[in-house]
């Protein structure tokens, strides 16, 4: 799993939504956690920390959001060569075919449908895990 | 005194469509919030009236459908759920309980929605807003409503309710 001073940011619209989550991860052990409201107030978090030498080791984000929505925050990440592995869930009420496919697409790490539990939401970050251990290391 | 009107056969008011919204509720309320909840048997109203102290209501477009959809809660009820899902216990309908049934009713659409929309429908992405208090509907509202009243622990009670626009 991933080790527990793995820094996190939790993105939604929601504050409710990012207190579950945030209560998820506390329960398995991870603390750096930090937050943002929108996909447009995600992005410069997510490139200032790289630059002050404190990236983000996982972030976990929600679909529907007013300014930008969680899939165009992927797009960003995946674009830019700083954050092209850079773990990345998308946590939505979306489970349709052509979203998934979508997502899977713009190269998303995992996907959660909401509602959702505990138990869930860590076997998805187990999954993402597994997936990036079992990736060659680049040269 | 007249009988109570029966169900319209508008398209929004179809069997498929209610089970959805109800099994939406059941889901999200029975997985985010540890509460099992019972529902009531659907029935129109002609006229709108908010039944609860707090609403969360989505805009419902599925061209060429369009309504909306209410879901609302008594207080008592409302910080009974909050509790349930978050473990915090407050005697308001504060922000954060107004937060939380924004994000309750975005679970319920956005579940209900997949299931319908695999059975044909087109339902789109909407973002709910809430509102305490009064809560009027659109001009070009129809007037008749479905209501369908759930129940869970406590005797407590929330409602959903389904209006049309023209």
């Amino acid at each position: 799993m991933f080790p527990p001073d793995t820094k996190f940011l939790v993105i939604d619209d929601f504050a409710t939504m990012r207190k579950i989550i945030k209560k998820v991860l506390s329960e398995l052990g991870y603390t750096n956690i930090q937050e943002a409201d929108d996909g447009a107030t995600a992005w410069p978090i997510i490139q200032d920390a790289h630059s002050k030498n404190e990236p983000f080791g996982f972030v976990i984000s929600d679909w529907n959001m007013p300014q930008m929505q969680g899939i165009d925050l992927l797009k960003h990440c995946r674009a830019d060569a700083r954050f092209k592995s850079l773990p990345f869930m998308l946590v939505t009420a979306e489970s349709e075919q052509k979203q998934i496919l979508e997502a899977a697409k713009a190269g998303v790490s995992n996907y959660v449908v909401k509602p959702f539990n505990s138990v869930t939401l860590k076997q998805k970050l187990e999954q993402v895990y597994a997936k990036i251990s079992s990736q060659p290391k680049a040269a | 005194m007249g009988a109570a009107p029966k169900l319209e056969p508008h398209p929004l008011f179809e069997k498929k469509t209610i089970e959805a919204f109800i099994k939406g509720i059941q889901e999200t309320l029975g997985t985010m919030a540890n509460t099992i909840v019972q529902h009531g048997k659907p029935h129109i109203e002609n006229h709108f009236e908010m039944k609860g102290d707090v609403a969360a209501i989505v805009g419902l477009v599925a061209p060429p459908l369009k309504g909306s959809l209410i879901i609302s809660f008594s207080k008592p009820g409302i910080l009974q759920i909050y509790n349930n899902m978050l473990g915090e216990s407050v005697e308001d309908i504060t922000s954060d309980v107004k937060d939380a049934i924004g994000e309750i009713a975005n679970m319920v659409y956005g579940s209900s929605k997949t299931l319908l929309n695999q059975d044909g429908y087109n339902f789109q992405m909407a973002l709910p807003t809430v509102v305490l208090g009064e809560y009027f509907p659109a001009k070009d509202h129809q007037g008749v409503t479905l209501v369908v009243p759930f129940t869970f622990k406590e005797n407590q009670s929330f409602y959903v309710q389904m209006t049309v626009n023209t």
